[in-house]
């Protein structure tokens, strides 16, 4: 018999465990064989999703997304060599192996390959319920998917991408170049993609881009066939590989999202975000397809039994979400992860635990922008060099970093492009002295030094090391950590350094977009708050040599300009290369087949071979 | 006690305006806006797709026109109001377009689950600790026991969490590490939901086991000191029974209230084991929406805890007031 007076607290306390339970049906959502509704959201919202894309960016600018290959396009011949299998034109069988459990390291909201987020882990599931027509492999060569081949005419304005004959969709459906151009409906769509900027280089984009109604053709790419893709380009452009290899550039289902809704291709961006396709898709063309999503948990695929490349091993894949890298560095050694994205310091532990481990470079680096505009000391060329001589790059990869990252001396990655007998800035405190000094520099100015991701240790630490390394020689430079900083310093052109990891660089052509002259009238401070060039550099030999290396298709020819342009940029060090991070895997011994990559959001590029053993 | 409650709730109502406006009002004016955001995002992701300084800015100005923040912050807060009036929405998530109370809900379950196994375990471990505490003052047993309650309130919870799990889960491999429960296994277990549960309901209880043991135990000392308690050991009751059946009732009272507040303590602590242990609750949810500046997100957040720890101060009210004759009569 409970007393009265104890009753109210026993209660409370049941019914608060009641409630939960009785509630506690985990949210899923709707499981792949459902079909989900077709009407767009008709209820008013108090606001609508930021979604919007931007207007078309003129033609001239190379794509920033891109991650170009790294072998320039040859004439009429196959872009890269690629298994060149034919899809299975049965059913195969479902993977007999056991599940697969990986790690999800961002949050993940939508399968829409264009939204605004884009993180790492949004990208990972792109992977496994969607396919592309080419992607890069680990060390930067492309690697054919649903293509069979990617070629440029001779003058690189016109560029085929051939299907793989046999192409199926997971309900059986066939995937043809109709599936292709409609998914460029999407992409070119500034209401819909965020990547529509990319396209303006196509024949008849910007004017498809202003029209209303975006289900017509676009003039510009065109399907001959069931198998061919054309893309006519109004400039020759022999780093078009670039964009279509984009990490969003997955290929939809044409027939299913136009029965679910026939004006799809018109949709508003914040109508087409709310179909509930886009968080519970019912077919795709990737190795392992939506299952179900217990939020906040996991998310869990099951294989596709129309894969292209034949019967996977997995019966399932689970993909938990785990931001936390020590939580998934636990989780790895107790058994409830199969691959994670450790730290560092954990790499040692878990290989002497006997986990397979790698550690891969990060294509991207990590870069500090320095402000060239009149508003700062780095206005001055030699104020820049100084930076380069008098930050210890190299000392901070083998100390800070343990040597697990690569100091890079200059941003044209590509190994085809000459490096022999190039600027290299090491360290040298003297050096930085009499540059610094050479340009009168002010030393009772403190330089702002800005960065918005606190959460970015390395990146962070590089930042302090430079800091003290340049109060040695009487620099004083002053470390702002937050969005709220960065955001205003950007504005107003109010910093002089500001640290952000940049894009990969596969192709030369991709260094022109953040370092080409600012397009439209010079504000009257000199300084671009917007736009791509964080820098304010402005060279116009650097640019023409730019442009004339993307209209070249002779890879040898392209070189040789690129080097050019490669000492130019190192005379001028607009920016400060730093180093590329180091990208930690671990995984259990039972997987086999995983190739790691130092791009996060790639390694599941390679999903459909890993199996596990028992 | 219909008057009482009626004006309780009143306070309760008005207090929940409040709390709604302040959120909303508080997120509008932070520096960094969804906008600036993404912008940002798109900036430093590789140069925002081509995009150039003239498209920036009409993006910006499109989204803020479409995000409804165009508008000043009070003709916000009265639109916003409208929508939950008329269509009873909070609001779209910016994120993925899907109704934010729904966002919120789905994990309102995991964590009441959390917080209500917690506070049985507070109750279990805090209560007979503190009343063991007041029975052996300035004994060992004292000693122990407060040394063991101080000690949970010092040390940080997510470092409790972590050890907890290198030690169950890693070490051992008793209990699961994370989740709520088996993701390969074919259906949900209710006994693997409960293993799932144990590791993050006892850190999160043991952390609030520190304040009630020691409000129980200076609770029961101060009501021992009482004229009729000293009168009933006087005529030979025993210590434990004259602690057990007069003092314990009469400290219990001012528990009732104490462990009302609990519940805002509850939710916070909630939040960090939901982050270490990756329990699919509210806390992680929050905390995202803020990273991403998903307005509606948090707006629906702000309402459903607010709604949670206002009915949790009226319930413990409601308690109070049954308990105690006193209070029904006033």
């Amino acid at each position: 018999m409970i007393r009265s007076h104890l009753r109210p607290i026993v209660v409370l306390a049941i019914a608060s465990i009641l409630v939960g339970a009785c509630s506690s049906t985990p949210a899923t959502q709707a499981p792949a064989t459902a079909a989900p509704s077709a009407a767009p959201a008709t209820a008013a919202p108090t606001a609508a999703p930021a979604t919007a894309a931007p207007t078309a960016a003129p033609a001239t600018a190379a794509p920033a997304t891109a991650a170009p290959a790294t072998a320039a396009p040859a004439t009429a011949a196959p872009a890269t060599a690629a298994p060149a299998t034919a899809a299975p034109t049965t059913s195969a069988a479902a993977g007999g192996g056991g599940p697969l459990t990986v790690q999800l390291f961002d949050a993940v909201d939508s399968f829409f390959p264009w939204g605004p987020i884009g993180t790492y882990s949004d990208t990972l599931l792109f992977h496994l319920q969607w396919e592309q027509l080419a992607a890069y492999g680990p060390d930067g060569d492309p690697q054919m998917r649903l293509a069979e081949s990617i070629t440029a005419s001779a003058d690189a304005k016109t560029w085929t991408v051939k299907l793989k004959p046999g192409l199926l969709w997971s309900d059986g459906t066939p995937l043809t170049s109709k599936d292709v151009i409609f998914t460029w409906k999407i992409n070119a769509n500034p209401g819909q993609s965020y990547n529509s900027g990319l396209w303006t280089g196509v024949v008849g984009v910007p004017d498809w881009q202003k029209g209303t109604d975006h289900s017509k053709d676009i003039p510009g790419i065109t399907a001959p066939d069931d198998l061919t893709i054309v893309f006519q380009l109004t400039e020759p452009n022999a780093a078009f590989l670039g964009p279509l290899l984009n990490f969003r550039n997955h290929i939809l289902p044409s027939a299913q999202l136009l029965a679910l809704n026939p004006n799809h291709l018109n949709l508003s961006q914040k109508d087409n975000w709310a179909l509930p396709f886009w968080t519970a898709p019912t077919v795709g063309a990737g190795p392992y397809l939506f299952e179900k999503w217990e939020t906040g948990q996991f998310l869990s695929f099951l294989p596709n039994p129309h894969y292209r490349t034949g019967p996977l091993p997995a019966s399932r894949i689970v993909a938990k979400l785990i931001f936390d890298r020590s939580v998934a560095a636990a989780q790895l050694q107790s058994g409830d992860l199969d691959v994670a994205l450790i730290n560092l310091d954990d790499e040692d532990g878990l290989a002497a635990a006997g986990f397979q481990t790698a550690v891969k470079i990060s294509p991207p680096p990590e870069m500090t922008v320095l402000n060239n505009s009149p508003l700062s000391p780095f206005h001055d060329v030699r104020v820049r060099q100084a930076f380069m001589y008098g930050c210890d790059r190299q000392g901070f990869v083998d100390g800070y970093l343990k040597g697990k990252a690569q100091k890079v001396d200059t941003y044209f990655f590509p190994d085809w492009v000459p490096k022999d007998g190039i600027k290299v800035y090491n360290f040298d405190l003297q050096k930085a002295k009499q540059l610094l000094d050479e340009a009168k520099f002010d030393y009772s100015r403190t330089l702002i030094w800005v960065s918005y991701d606190k959460d970015d240790k390395p990146m962070q630490a590089s930042a302090e090391d430079c800091q003290s390394k340049m109060k040695s020689i009487g620099v004083k430079i002053q470390i702002e950590n937050s969005l709220e900083t960065e955001t205003k310093r950007r504005a107003d052109g109010s910093y002089d350094l500001d640290s952000y990891g940049y894009y990969t660089i596969y192709d030369p052509d991709n260094v022109s977009l953040p370092f080409t002259c600012n397009a439209g009238p010079k504000p009257a401070n000199g300084y671009y708050a917007e736009g791509p060039n964080q820098a304010n550099y402005c060279n116009p030999k650097f640019d023409e040599l730019m442009a004339r290396g993307r209209s070249i298709s002779d890879q040898a020819e392209r070189a040789k300009i690129y080097a050019e342009a490669q000492a130019i940029w190192l005379e001028d060090v607009p920016s400060m290369i730093q180093y590329r991070p180091a990208t930690p895997w671990a995984w259990s011994t039972k997987i086999q087949g995983i190739v790691p990559y130092g791009d996060q959001g790639e390694i599941f590029n390679t999903i459909a071979q890993w199996t596990k053993t028992n | 006690m219909g008057r009482w409650l009626a004006r309780r709730l009143i306070v309760a109502f008005i207090t929940f305006i409040g709390i709604t406006m302040m959120v909303f009002v508080l997120m509008r004016l932070a520096p960094v806006d969804p906008v600036d955001l993404l912008v940002l995002k798109l900036q430093t992701q590789g140069g925002g797709g081509g995009l150039t300084a003239a498209d920036i800015e009409k993006l910006r100005i499109r989204l803020r026109q479409e995000l409804g923040l165009s508008e000043p912050i009070f003709i916000q807060y009265l639109l916003w109001l409208r929508e939950v009036i008329s269509h009873g929405s909070l609001g779209y998530s910016f994120a993925n377009g899907r109704a934010s109370l729904e966002v919120v809900f789905e994990r309102v379950p995991p964590t009441f689950i959390l917080m209500g196994t917690a506070f049985v375990i507070e109750l279990v471990v805090g209560v007979p600790l503190g009343i063991l505490a007041a029975l052996r003052r300035n004994r060992m047993t004292d000693y122990v026991v407060s040394a063991f309650g101080l000690s949970v309130i010092a040390v940080p919870t997510f470092f409790l969490a972590l050890a907890s799990i290198y030690v169950f889960s890693v070490q051992l491999r008793v209990l699961p590490p994370g989740g709520m429960f088996d993701p390969t296994a074919s259906h949900v277990d209710p006994v693997d939901v409960l293993r799932h549960l144990l590791l993050p309901a006892t850190i999160l209880g043991l952390a609030g086991v520190g304040p009630i043991l020691r409000y129980v135990r200076a609770a029961i000392l101060e009501t021992m000191s009482k004229d009729y308690l000293i009168t009933a050991r006087a005529k030979g009751l025993g210590a434990s029974q004259t602690v057990l059946r007069h003092a314990f009732p009469n400290a219990l009272l001012p528990l009732i209230t104490v462990m009302g507040l609990q519940v805002g303590g509850l939710l916070a602590g909630a939040f960090v084991i939901e982050q270490v242990m990756t329990w699919p609750g509210l806390g992680k949810l929050a905390l995202d929406a803020i990273r991403a500046r998903d307005y509606p997100v948090i707006q629906a957040f702000a309402v459903v805890t607010a709604v949670m720890v206002l009915t949790g101060n009226v319930l413990a009210d409601l308690a109070y007031a049954y308990a105690d004759p006193r209070i029904r009569m006033e």
